[in-house]
């Protein structure tokens, strides 16, 4: 049974301007759906502002054997995002799975543990209540999966047509367990996808624009904490790790390549793609490299470790097709990301100047 | 056959490689026709596979690119119309009309809307039963059928508040003005694989007796470019011409009957301006009479302001369309023009030739390539 009806008195389908009002609506918003799904002794403060305690914080990394013992202190990793994705659900996911995910994972790829979320809600008048509680479950699993607690939180109601249904907000805070960074590539590391490539950026336009396949492809929305942590936890010696989202895997290669002042060197036919992302990229002349993806990293591993990282990636469903995809060559002033063709000849991956546009004929 | 990756196979690519350079015994000039194919060939960077006496010509076989700026400018001026939406492919915002470009129109309040399908346009005029929708109909035979669907999709359904503004051309007359040109220097042609899939090959036999040309019907891989200049240099090895099908998967001679029937009911020959290259006499559709009250020329007074356009522009559109220059030969490639802010349509498409070298070239350049060479890149974690 939905849990459309609230407060005994105050029901509703839809959210209405009154459940941003500050009175009773919002209370009743925030009790039992908001602070119901998001449960945590941090959120139950119910202040204006959530008090963290710093020794708390590297009590965390005390427990890991990776920091070996009583930790004095420890680096905190801050990140923020919001979501505006339309359709605001797509196959494997939706826009709460993937408010959750894109902090946490942004967090997961510079060696942080995820700790804290806040996330701010802007929702327009008339969005269904039933919509937005299944965004909010979404989140909240997302979160207890990896040990996320929300901690903070903020709602605004906009009249109708001022925003597209719901737009999220968050800003994560993890403790960092191995500091990672573009500047301790070197030459010779090894470049691992932790999957295969293009299926979020795809799966969205094929919901937005109604295209049906014979294959559902679903997105590939997932926390990359537990394989991080399970990387650092075996002592891999990673590098370097990104998130692949828009741009894809082409762009972040570019900016970390600018970033490490290394050339990248990628063998195109190593790169993993499923059969449904490389059956649509043909049809709308697409290169799946620029597609965008919400659960799919790139890792810079010493190339000694990189067959055991493998394995421990491959462990994992979600990262069942992992990859050594290229190798990091020479320090350059103006670094280079160049694919090797089938033929043996080179080419460079470049920016795009925008989003890639379907062919015509 | 999986006819994506047998016709991307580097060995297939290096062993046809081989061959041309076993074969070719004096300086050629081949033209491929398609945009597509263009974008193949740059980014598969196989004019390093070719001897340097073999230089392949870019033709104007992109749709965006060789939409007239006088078409643009009607869609512009459609779009400021109070009730009316137009509707257009993505690819065309960007692409400079004389003065603006639709994307600019957008952003002083003009009603444009996108679309990736021509039956797209449809449901745009069913949500908007108040609104005049105007679909910006432009491209080569291939596109012409989806947007002659869609007009028999409007027709069947008796929508009054839809209408196709049509910039179609055709690749037959496109080649055969190449030909007729003064510089022309074009020696054999790669023609559009796809086009020939729906209009068949036989619209190309009088062009090859008459310019006395070898013609190859080609695809799009690199297999399949590869293969189709073979067959080209070939012919012209031996002082031949003829009409050759390479893209034999899917191009018959007869092409495909039923697409054509549909663009017979739909559409007439007519004079077409193309972008670059002026008027070419029947060398596009337009709609046929029976169809006038879904064209937009007939339901619209658009002022005819064309014999008072002076094309300001600076781009240099027509000499890379026509092969004459090869973007890099352009003086203001990748300097006032590029992706990000383009001079002309060829730097705008996905499929124009400026955009490609854009997106693809580099300083890099791969040495030899040999067998050995292939070897030696074999990357150390394989």
């Amino acid at each position: 049974m939905s849990n459309s009806c609230f407060l005994e008195n105050l029901k509703s389908e839809r959210i209405l301007l009154a459940h941003g009002g500050g009175g009773l609506w919002t209370h009743d918003l925030i009790q039992n759906l908001f602070f119901k799904e998001f449960e945590n002794p941090l959120l139950a403060q119910n202040a204006d502002a959530t008090v963290l305690n710093v020794e708390n914080i590297t009590k965390v990394l005390s427990r890991d054997k990776l920091a070996g013992g009583r930790v004095e202190s420890a680096d905190l990793a801050i990140t923020t995002d919001s979501f505006v994705v339309e359709p605001i659900f797509f196959p494997g996911g939706n826009i709460g799975k993937l408010a959750a995910v894109g902090s946490i994972n942004d967090l997961a790829v510079m060696g942080a543990k995820p700790l804290y979320l806040t996330v701010s809600f802007i929702l327009e008048e008339g969005l269904l209540l039933s919509k937005l509680e299944q965004i909010v479950q979404s989140l909240a699993i997302e979160v207890k999966k990896v040990g996320v607690s929300i901690v903070a939180g903020d709602t605004k109601v906009v009249p109708k047509g001022k925003a597209d249904q719901i737009f999220i907000s968050t800003t994560g805070v993890g403790v960092v367990k191995k500091a990672l960074s573009a500047e301790q590539i070197v030459e010779g590391d090894l470049i691992i996808v932790s999957r295969d490539i293009g299926r979020h950026g795809l799966a969205v336009l094929s919901q937005r624009e109604a295209w049906s396949f014979d294959q559902t492809l679903e997105s590939d929305c997932h926390e990359l904490w537990t394989p991080m942590e399970a990387l650092l936890n075996a002592e891999i010696n990673i590098k370097c790790a990104r998130d692949l989202t828009r741009g894809g895997l082409a762009t972040s290669l570019i900016e970390l390549a600018e970033s490490s002042k290394h050339q990248f060197t990628v063998t195109e036919s190593r790169i993993p793609i499923c059969p449904e992302v490389s059956g649509i990229c043909e049809l709308l002349g697409f290169e799946a490299s620029y597609i965008a993806n919400e659960g799919t990293m790139v890792l810079f591993v010493a190339k000694e470790d990189a067959n055991r990282a493998i394995n421990i990636l491959k462990a994992f469903e979600f990262c069942k097709e992992a990859k050594i995809i290229g190798e990091v060559g020479a320090k350059s002033e103006q670094p280079k990301v160049l694919v090797t063709l089938n033929s043996g000849l080179k080419r460079q991956w470049f920016r795009l100047s925008g989003e890639q546009l379907p062919r015509i004929c | 056959m999986k006819h994506v990756s047998e016709f991307r196979d580097g060995q297939a690519l290096l062993q046809i490689s081989k061959k041309i350079k076993a074969l070719v015994t004096k300086e050629w000039k081949v033209m491929e026709i398609c945009g597509g194919q263009t974008h193949s060939i740059v980014k598969n960077r196989l004019e390093e596979l070719l001897p340097s006496s073999v230089q392949l010509l870019h033709g104007p076989g992109c749709p965006v690119c060789v939409t007239s700026e006088t078409a643009i400018d009607e869609a512009i001026e459609l779009a400021f119309l109070e009730n009316v939406i137009l509707v257009t492919f993505a690819d065309m915002l960007r692409v400079p009309g004389t003065k603006i470009s639709l994307a600019e129109a957008r952003a002083a309040g003009a009603h444009v809307e996108t679309v990736y399908s021509p039956l797209d346009a449809i449901d745009v005029a069913i949500a908007n039963p108040h609104k005049e929708n105007v679909f910006f109909a432009i491209g080569f035979e291939t596109t012409a059928l989806p947007n002659a669907l869609s007009l028999l999709r409007a027709d069947s359904l008796n929508l009054k508040n839809f209408s196709l503004l049509v910039s179609q051309v055709l690749v037959p007359p496109a080649i055969a003005a190449l030909m007729q040109s003064p510089s022309n220097q074009i020696q054999g042609f790669l023609a559009a694989g796809h086009v020939c899939t729906l209009m068949g090959s036989r619209a190309y036999e009088p062009l090859v007796q008459k310019y006395k040309i070898p013609i190859v019907i080609t695809g799009f891989e690199p297999v399949d470019i590869l293969m189709g200049l073979w067959m080209c240099l070939q012919q012209l090895e031996a002082n031949e011409y003829k009409l050759e099908i390479q893209y034999k998967r899917l191009v018959k001679e007869s092409g495909n009957e039923e697409a054509q029937r549909i663009l017979n009911e739909c559409y007439e020959c007519c004079d077409q301006e193309w972008r670059g290259m002026g008027i070419i006499p029947e060398s596009g559709w337009r709609l046929r009479d029976k169809y006038r009250e879904y064209d937009s020329r007939v339901c619209f007074q658009l002022t005819n302001k064309k014999q008072e356009r002076e094309i300001l522009n600076k781009c240099k559109a027509g000499d890379v369309l026509q092969g004459r220059i090869k973007p890099t030969d352009c003086p203001y490639f990748l300097k006032e023009c590029h992706p990000l802010k383009p001079l002309g349509a060829p730097m705008v498409s996905s499929e124009g030739a400026c955009a490609a070298y854009a997106t693809y070239k580099s300083e890099y350049a791969s040495s030899s390539v040999s067998s050995k060479s292939s070897n030696s890149a074999r990357a150390s974690y394989e």
